[in-house]
């Protein structure tokens, strides 16, 4: 009994992950929340040898994919590191779930003067 | 043969770094059909310094007891000054990333920016570090202007 209780916990500590959690960061959330869009990037890296962080590169152009015309908010963006097999397998993972807002081209196109002020306002708030 | 081989083994771990990431933001993303998105990115960097690093090698190289012990102290007084959360190794030039906005602003010039994803990460080599602040994202550029 002492033998299986040994040898289970022995395989929980390599089968689990530690999970732990490096930054968090959100934008204004909007009142229009219908359209969920999200992307988690992941790499695995093994004894610590890890030689570039790129795989996060492409989060931002996944996110644009899924809200093509629209504006996409409400960003949460969270980077952690699990560690599994006793830390000698690590996982990077960034996860980033928001809202497409949808903008409506043909009033934007009605308003291009005005639309034009308010992306430039906008664009302007966000740096 | 094996002589050569723990060289090239020991020339690698010199030569390469080993990346770490420590931060990832991404800002809102906003498409518009009128305008083209252009992405640029910025990379700024600077060279951190690792005391337990310099420490060790110090005192691996010395055969005297008491440059050992120098050493030591001399890092645990550096390290003194140096504490509070941190990112990375210490970095001996306080305002490196002053200029990220003007940097910004001469890949896009409209000022129209969108998408920024800035990522914090170190490049380690033995005692010195890459510390590394990247920023990538969209200019937006009007359609045929």
């Amino acid at each position: 009994m002492l033998k299986k209780l040994l040898l289970l916990s022995i395989a929980a500590s390599f089968f689990t992950g530690c999970v732990s959690l490096n930054s968090v960061s959100l934008t204004p959330i909007p009142a229009e929340r219908s359209q969920k869009v999200s992307v988690q990037k992941d790499k695995l890296i093994f004894l610590g040898f890890n030689f570039d962080n790129d795989f996060v590169d492409s989060a931002v152009d996944d996110l644009r994919r899924q809200c093509p015309q629209g504006k996409v908010t409400g960003l949460l963006t969270k980077d952690e590191s699990i560690a599994y097999f006793l830390f000698f397998v690590w996982k990077k993972q960034l996860t980033a779930t928001g809202y497409c807002v949808k903008s409506n081209v043909a009033s934007n196109k009605q308003k291009r003067g005005a639309a034009s002020e308010d992306t430039s306002s906008d664009l302007g708030a966000e740096q | 043969m094996k002589q050569k081989l723990i060289l090239s083994v020991f020339i690698f771990s010199i030569f390469s770094s080993c990346a770490q990431l420590h931060h990832v933001q991404i800002g809102d993303i906003q498409s518009h059909p009128d305008y083209v998105m252009k992405p640029f990115d910025v990379k700024i960097s600077e060279t951190g310094v690792n005391l337990q690093d310099a420490k060790n090698i110090a005192q691996a190289v010395t055969q005297s007891e008491e440059t050992k012990k120098q050493a030591s102290d001399i890092a645990g007084i550096i390290s003194l000054f140096q504490m509070g959360p941190v990112t990375g190794n210490p970095v001996y030039v306080k305002d490196y990333a002053k200029n990220l906005v003007q940097l910004i602003y001469e890949k896009c010039p409209s000022g129209k920016v969108t998408g920024l994803m800035s990522v914090r990460e170190s490049r380690k080599y033995p005692v010195i570090s890459g510390e590394i602040v990247k920023i990538t994202g969209y200019c937006l550029i009007p359609k045929g202007g």
